[in-house]
């Protein structure tokens, strides 16, 4: 099993809302397809990603439902309202913003040393 | 949105565990893919998940924390909006609280004394018992001759529940450091108990308490003032009318009945002479109809036993301290509708001003609109700027309104002090400020939230790059000025009309001297002056003894002293010359001795004053009774009746007429007849000094009053103090308007103030433009302030024709003015236009002084 790593203050929000994005999708869901899509990197526990989903459910970034699922068995299903897909293209373009600048000091290489 | 969020309900708890099974039931199912058994399964995957309780508190917490979060953070802003503008937030919470505390403190005053005047259970039930004319209704006499209380309250048991009685009285208190009188009300044992009165300490009067056994119970005013609120009282001695008492119980604070301010209560003797007034408590479940049927059958059933006179009827009508405030009805309201323009004038301004903020906050709020702050968000932040702005001013509102009671009580007239004010206190104040708190946050609301171009992000964002302002909230914020002005035109045209009223009252030639006259008045205690000729010898050895002194020229005695009336014949039956001349309402009568007109100056237009000794029944007349019924003839040596019951009385001179009765001369109009000072005189009386330069000292009286009874209560004061007193209930409201009238004349100058800055910084390049093109600095102000002279021209035609429709609400308080006073009106336009000068000259000359060049370019 690859190295589990600690995800930086906020970004399980952004992740979260990211993979709701790709469409309705529920809590047990979500979970699986963050660790499916990190490569088992990110693994969300339960105890994380609840109080999460609550959180922006409450902020009214994304909006639930009780339906059917692809098992058969009622879920709760989450999805994006607009006012959470502005908030995750604020949020993506800020995290790449702060990316591309991370890297950036990480990789410079002083000019003596070149 | 954010109001959605806040209204919807809450996932219960059976919804979190749902999720967090199916979670579970997931968990397993994938590990039993990977090969594991159902059972291990299931355990490995609650394992994963933790305790699911904790993790619903978690589910729960984060919502709640959200909710926590965005009230503290709207809490934030809406300070952070308060006190970025610190001056507007100030003047904000002053404005309210000033109209709130007005409106508060006289809303309080009102209801105490028309509404509530009497603290006690049941007070609306509290009725005297008087014998009444059973044709038009009008009160004889109280009680029901021939009847004491037992028989009454026998025989109105199906009306009242029961009924009691007082009678009035007052008693000097000796053995303390100075004699004083005491207003002493004598009750019967059962009338405390029945206004359901719980003693501050010791006991009530009851059955056992009778004249004999000398129990009495005292006010807490007297246990405070005199006795050091003394827990160790009851049981203590004191000397009343020279005879030992014994103290029982204090009454509490509130307790003042029948009338205010009684002091100390006896118990009653009802069959001893005298008047007993009978109060009863209507029983409850009687309507008005069936109570007045009852009293009738028992009216005719009581003429039947011949007890109650014909043509006459057992009646009622409220206690007199429920009267004494109903008599100031139109003082009262008209005050109180005062105060209600004065916080609308407040309100206005409030709104104004908060208009003129968000205005000036457009880009702000614009800026913020367009970066997806709803609308909702938006106003919720204003109505939180709002509600805490008339919350803090109805906090200060309160505060005013306490400190405004306590001087509308210490300055009230003695006749508004005795009718329950008392009662006004803190706890009374309350409603009254919740009430006009939770008006004026609707007001303001609607007056400075209802402007729904302030937060539409497209038109304030346009107007923010073309520096160009909202027009149409100027607008607005004009109109709101205008009516300020209007309101306010209105509170100061009633003001000036109370003003000019008592102005005039005072000023009225009372038709005797003033300057140079004092009186000196008691009232002889009965039990040591029980006879007619122990109190004239009293009287005329004091009246010598004053005559001695060095300064004082002349000397009279009179039952009574200008200008408060003395005793009047009501329903006098007229007969002159032995013919009857039709009925007069009221007619003074005036009992003095012959030095009383050359004393008080009075002179005398024919004929002479009583001789020493009269010679069979003599009057002098006053010249307004000459003058009605001789037209032109001397009446001298005529007679004069105004009673079967009393002999044709002998004209030996005629008086020119003075104002004995008031000022505002309601009794009698002018008419007044003098009588002899008679060799049985009331136990009351006052002696009347002429003196040249400073008169006689108040220790000088107190000198020789003591060497004649140590003993003696007693009154000392110059004829211009009786006067000022005579005339303290228009001085009282008129005072109480003007103070108003400034306080909603200050406030409508802020809203003015307010309106001109906002109005020139809105319009600086206009007027920048203006100075570059060649307008002098003199011509800008001029613009500026004609402009708000124009508004407050409008606001003010308008209040005026407001004033002069309303104004004759007041015409029952007018005096020598009529509502359409000139001169008032006059007052008021003056007075307009320099408050708008004064208001708004600061801000003309600021926008006279502005530099064209840099705001141009700008």
């Amino acid at each position: 099993m690859p190295e589990k790593s600690d995800l930086p203050q906020g970004t399980l929000d952004l992740l979260i809302l990211r993979v709701i994005a790709l469409g309705p999708i529920h809590g047990y869901g979500i979970a699986q397809r963050m660790q499916q899509i990190s490569r088992d990197v990110v693994q969300v526990q339960q105890g994380s990603l609840y109080p999460a989903l609550h959180r922006l459910e409450d902020r009214g970034f994304v909006a639930s439902k009780w339906r059917a699922s692809e098992t058969g068995r009622d879920a709760k299903f989450y999805q994006l309202t607009p006012a959470g897909r502005r908030q995750l293209e604020a949020e993506t373009a800020n995290w790449t913003r702060l990316a591309e600048a991370v890297g950036l000091i990480l990789t410079h290489v002083p000019e003596e040393s070149r | 949105m954010p109001l959605r969020r806040l209204l919807r309900t809450r996932p219960s708890s059976s919804d979190i565990d749902a999720e967090l099974l199916d979670h579970l039931a997931r968990l397993a199912d994938d590990l039993q893919l990977q090969g594991m058994k159902p059972e291990e399964a299931r355990r490995q995957a609650r394992l994963m998940v933790g305790g699911s309780l904790s993790l619903r508190e978690q589910c729960r917490e984060a919502r709640a924390r959200a909710i926590v979060d965005r009230g503290i953070r709207w809490a934030r802003d809406v300070c952070r909006a308060l006190r970025r503008d610190p001056l507007v937030t100030g003047v904000c919470i002053v404005t309210l609280a000033l109209g709130i505390g007005a409106v508060t403190a006289m809303a309080t005053v009102t209801h105490t004394l028309l509404i509530e005047p009497l603290p006690y259970p049941g007070a609306d039930r509290l009725m005297e018992v008087w014998t009444v004319d059973a044709n038009d209704g009008r009160t004889l006499r109280p009680g029901v001759d021939g009847l004491n209380l037992d028989a009454l309250r026998e025989a109105t048991a199906d009306v009242f529940s029961d009924v009691e009685g007082y009678r009035y009285g007052s008693v000097t208190m000796t053995g303390l450091d100075v004699p004083v009188t005491l207003s002493a009300p004598m009750v019967s044992p059962g009338l405390l108990s029945m206004l359901s009165v719980v003693p501050h300490l010791g006991r009530l009067l009851d059955e056992r308490d009778t004249p004999e056994t000398r129990h009495v119970v005292i006010s807490e005013a007297l246990w405070r003032t005199r006795f050091d609120s003394s827990r160790s009282i009851v049981g203590r001695t004191v000397t009343l009318d020279d005879e030992s008492h014994v103290i029982v119980g204090v009454l509490p604070r509130h307790v003042q009945f029948p009338w205010q301010p009684a002091m100390l209560w006896r118990p009653l003797d009802d069959r001893a002479p005298g008047r007993t007034y009978a109060v009863g408590v209507v029983r409850d479940t009687l309507t008005v109809p069936a109570r007045d049927a009852r009293l009738d059958a028992r009216s005719t059933h009581l003429q039947q036993q011949g007890v109650l006179e014909a043509g006459t009827r057992i009646g009622m009508q409220p206690t007199v301290q429920a009267r004494m405030g109903s008599r100031h009805k139109t003082a009262l309201l008209a005050t109180t509708a005062a105060t209600t323009l004065v916080l609308a004038i407040a309100l206005v301004n409030v709104a104004s001003l908060l208009l003129a903020r968000s205005a000036a906050r457009h880009g702000e709020t614009a800026m913020r609109a367009a970066l997806g702050a709803s609308r909702l968000t938006l106003t919720t932040r204003l109505l939180g700027e709002v509600l805490a702005i008339v919350g803090i001013g109805a906090v200060a509102g309160a505060v005013v309104a306490r400190v405004a009671l306590t001087v509308l009580l210490h300055q009230a007239p003695d006749e508004l002090r005795h009718s329950g004010f008392i009662a006004a206190d803190t706890a009374s104040i309350l409603p009254w400020a919740i009430l006009a708190t939770a008006i004026s946050a609707i007001a303001i609301c609607l007056l400075s939230l209802v402007k729904p171009d302030l937060i539409t992000p497209r038109e304030g964002l346009s107007s923010l790059s073309s520096g160009a302002r909202v027009g149409s909230t100027t607008r607005y914020q004009s109109a709101l000025v205008v009516c300020q002005v209007a309101l306010l035109a209105i509170v100061m045209v009633g003001a000036g009309l109370l003003l000019r009223s008592a102005v005039r009252l005072y000023s009225v030639d009372p038709g005797f001297g003033i300057d140079g006259i004092h009186v000196v008045s008691m009232d002889l205690p009965r039990h040591r002056y029980g006879d007619g000729p122990t109190r004239l010898a009293f009287m005329h050895g004091l009246k010598e003894r004053l005559a001695a002194l060095g300064s004082v020229s002349e000397v009279a005695l009179a039952e009574s002293a200008p200008p408060s009336g003395g005793s009047f014949a009501v329903e006098a039956e007229i007969e002159i010359d032995g013919r009857p001349r039709g009925t007069v309402r009221e007619l003074p009568l005036v009992t003095v001795t012959p030095e009383y007109f050359a004393t008080i100056g009075i002179s005398l237009v024919e004929g002479t004053t009583f001789g020493a000794t009269p010679d069979g029944p003599v009057v002098i007349v006053s010249r307004a009774v000459a003058a009605r019924y001789w037209q032109g003839e001397s009446p001298i040596g005529r007679t004069f009746r105004w009673s079967a019951q009393l002999p044709p009385y002998r004209v030996v001179g005629v008086a020119a007429d003075a104002k004995h009765g008031g000022l505002d001369d309601a009794l009698g109009q002018g008419m007044a007849v003098y009588l002899p000072f008679g060799s049985d005189p009331w136990p009351f009386f006052s002696v009347l000094l002429r003196s040249s330069g400073q008169g006689p000292s108040d220790a000088e009286v107190r000198a020789v009053l003591h060497g004649m009874d140590p003993r003696l209560p007693y009154t000392f004061e110059t004829m211009r103090e009786r006067l000022w007193t005579s005339i303290e209930r228009q001085r009282y409201f008129s005072l109480i308007a003007v103070v108003f009238a400034v306080t909603a004349a200050v406030l409508a100058a802020v809203g003015l103030l307010g309106n001109a800055i906002y109005w020139t910084v809105n319009r600086q390049r206009e007027l920048a433009l203006r100075l570059a093109v060649g307008a002098s600095r003199h011509d800008i102000e001029r613009h500026v302030l004609l402009r708000s002279l124009r508004l407050a021209l409008l606001g003010g035609a308008l209040g005026l024709v407001g004033a002069l429709t309303v104004a004759g609400l007041l015409e029952p308080l007018l005096f020598g003015v009529t509502r359409h006073d000139p001169w008032t009106i006059v007052g008021v336009v003056t007075t307009l236009g320099a408050l708008v000068v004064a208001a708004v000259f600061v801000p003309a000359r600021r926008a006279s002084r502005l530099d064209p060049w840099r705001i141009l370019q700008g």
